[in-house]
């Protein structure tokens, strides 16, 4: 049975495959349109996923939405409600998009799939699941668990914005919620908006500025705008908060409790930003972690499966992962709404159509490393490269190529590392990736301001080979999808000044705080990828090889962009992006190109094709 | 510049919004109540809807599947 899983109309659009339980493939549609965020109707998406799999649009069994849109539209109509007379600016704003066209999703998504193959009965095909049921599917049905707790926490599905559920072989009971306008992900989207980033993609900003601050609004926003009970549900006050009546996630009275208005996007960051990062990001871990010790103490479960949005928070995860409330955890790579897609095509597949999960995830889970998107042959991208006029030389084989990459990585230098499937999922893990040397202690100065050309205290992450974890980090887990932080290891931290340790704020990233610098934020932890050599065993000879030569099994990895861009998909985007920016080599497949050998005139600026996240 | 779409639409939707909808949305939450259930309770327990508890059941994933949105 073939089910394909679709995203659209909010925010992520993607579409994936699933074929007799096995994930085959999956992609975000940005990748494809270069548009971040993309929302559209994911056909380049949809198309790459029946090419991969070698089938046609007559051969899908279901075709499974993410949501169910006439849900969302009763909550808009209920918000309304409960809001009037307040909300007519968002009632004038929604209605006429929602009487237009989102109210009949049903019938675009149907018009689009005749676009496909008109013979098909695509009405009877398609199936919707719930919003936070499909994220619940994404994380339990592709982790290595026969059962589990799982707990879901994003901005808004249809009404759940947190809920639990429990997976067991085939099937996913949902337990409890926690419903709109009450939401962790929409709280922290609040801060990001009123800390100057954009709401959606910001919130991880506010996560990486947070170890710069102090967590003084703590106690404020705990008094003032939420309330945590002791099993870690909550409510939100919604006389601070503008989304169910207006266009932004705050109002006035925000601004008030906080003592003056939002910041303006890309103004000077202070003190007071960094400190309410570090507020609001404590306040999440809490709720975080009075949930977990709840769920495991009610349900008795002793494996957990993380999805949602807020999933993403992974120095959260790390937190929870310490606390030990559960044996194993499980976080979707794609914990957003593009995983979604997949999620919904694994409950159409397990749930719906009633059939059993593969049992063969002993090693490793389900995900494939999340390598799940496009890839392209040799001989392809030396026709592309040629085509566009790049300057290359060809490497003999993987030896060869990792030697060298390794040699240049060891000298200082940035390297663009296009190899293999693209991941499925917001973060880069050495398929689409920029590398450096995480011993450098310019190496993350270099890569923020001249190659990705982003605010300067965004930290960078570290992969390292599996089996070296244990000697660098504290952590005894594995953490393939960068999805957990943890500090490093003591033994490496270098000795801090009494100086240095006076330093407040963004002066903090001035401080060589360990033998592996570039990786190190400023409160001495990392956002870990573990590099395992059954998911990508290239990569895992690159740093492999790096070891050899430097004594240090880990690189810097970065996704392959520039802030604002979708991280590259074609040789032709990584090309591009490598002749925009600093970066010194270039290595797609075995072609290796050198920047000081190009042409000149391929050079270009292309910053402003992309506006800022 | 507003099209005539626009100005219409701003039109229409404050009519609307004004003596048809604010009028229901009164009556509905002076019988029914509040629908968002946005009140703070110190008092309580927890916040958690559970849908073994209320009656509701969202277990029956199979009928939510239905092919309606």
């Amino acid at each position: 049975m073939k089910v394909l899983g679709i995203s659209a109309f909010y925010h992520d659009s993607a579409a994936a495959l699933v074929m007799d339980g096995e994930i085959i493939c999956a992609a975000q549609e940005e990748r494809f349109t270069r548009k971040k965020h993309d929302d559209s109707y994911p056909v380049n998406s949809i198309n790459y996923c029946l090419e991969s799999a070698s089938m046609e649009a007559k051969d899908v069994d279901y075709v499974v939405f993410y949501d169910k849109p006439l849900e969302k539209f009763r909550r808009l109509m209920k918000t309304h409600i409960a809001m009037a007379p307040k909300g007519y600016g968002s009632f004038r704003y929604s209605m006429p998009t929602w009487a237009g066209d989102k109210a009949f999703q049903r019938n675009k998504i149907i018009k689009s799939l005749r676009t496909l193959d008109q013979n098909v009965d695509w009405k009877n095909k398609l199936l919707f699941s719930e919003h936070h049921l499909s994220h619940a599917a994404s994380a339990f049905f592709p982790s290595r668990f026969h059962d589990s707790a799982i707990l879901t926490m994003d901005g808004v599905g249809e009404w759940a914005t947190t809920s639990l559920a429990i997976g067991q072989g085939n099937n996913i009971k949902i337990m409890k919620e926690i419903n709109f306008p009450h939401s962790l992900g929409l709280l922290y989207s609040a801060f990001t908006s009123y800390t100057g980033f954009r709401v959606n993609s910001g919130e991880y900003k506010v996560m990486g500025l947070a170890p710069y601050g102090e967590p003084r609004f703590a106690q404020l926003i705990k008094n003032n705008l939420i309330d945590i009970k002791s099993d870690g549900s909550f409510r939100l006050n919604m006389e601070y908060f503008g989304y169910c009546t207006g266009m932004s996630m705050i109002n006035d009275s925000f601004c008030e409790l906080f003592g003056a208005p939002a910041r303006s996007p890309e103004s000077q960051l202070t003190q007071k930003e960094m400190d309410l990062a570090a507020s609001i990001q404590n306040v999440a871990e809490e709720v975080l972690l009075k949930l977990g010790k709840s769920i495991a103490a009610d349900t008795g479960m002793r494996n957990l499966c993380l999805a949602g949005g807020v999933a993403l928070n992974c120095v959260a995860n790390g937190k929870l992962l310490k606390e030990k409330f559960f044996d194993n955890i499980w976080i979707q790579p794609a914990a957003g709404d593009a995983g979604g897609a997949l999620g919904a095509a694994l409950a159409g597949y397990h749930i719906h159509a009633d059939l059993p999960r593969r049992n063969d995830f002993e090693k490793m889970d389900g995900m494939k490393g999340t390598y799940l998107g496009p890839k392209y042959d040799q001989r392809d991208v030396e026709r592309i490269l040629t085509l566009i006029g790049a300057r290359y030389t060809v490497a003999q084989n993987e030896a060869e190529l990792t030697k060298f990459c390794a040699q240049v990585l060891a000298e200082g230098k940035a390297v663009g590392w296009h190899q293999g499937r693209m991941e499925f999922g917001p973060r880069a893990l050495g398929a689409r990736s920029i590398l450096g040397d995480p011993r450098s202690p310019t190496m993350q100065r270099l890569l923020n301001l001249k190659v990705k050309y982003r605010e300067s205290f965004r930290p960078f992450a570290p992969s390292i080979l599996i089996d070296e974890l244990s000697e660098w980090f504290e952590l005894e887990e594995a953490s393939p999808y960068m999805l957990l932080v943890a500090n490093v290891n003591k033994k490496l931290l270098e000795k801090i000044s009494k100086d240095e340790e006076k330093l407040f704020g963004i002066k903090k990233l001035n401080v060589k705080r360990s033998k592996i610098p570039a990786v190190t934020h400023v409160d001495n932890s990392a956002r870990i990828q573990t590099v395992h050599k059954q998911t990508n065993h290239l990569y895992y000879a690159l740093i492999n090889e790096f070891y050899k030569i430097t004594g240090c099994p880990i690189l810097v990895n970065t996704s392959f962009n520039i802030r604002g861009e979708p991280i590259v998909n074609t040789p032709e985007d990584a090309y591009r992006c490598f002749m925009g920016t600093d970066i010194e080599f270039l290595v797609i497949g075995n072609c290796i190109l050198d920047k000081s050998q190009q042409d000149e005139m391929s050079k270009r600026d292309y910053k402003q094709d992309f506006a800022l996240d | 510049m507003r099209s005539m779409r626009d100005i219409f639409e701003v039109v229409f939707t404050l009519i609307f919004y004004y003596v048809v909808f604010f009028p229901v949305a009164v009556f509905f939450k002076f019988f029914i109540g509040d629908p968002l259930n946005l009140e703070i309770d110190e008092t309580r327990g927890s916040y958690w809807t559970e849908y073994s508890q209320d009656g509701k059941q969202k277990t029956d994933f199979k009928s939510q599947f239905i092919n309606r949105s």
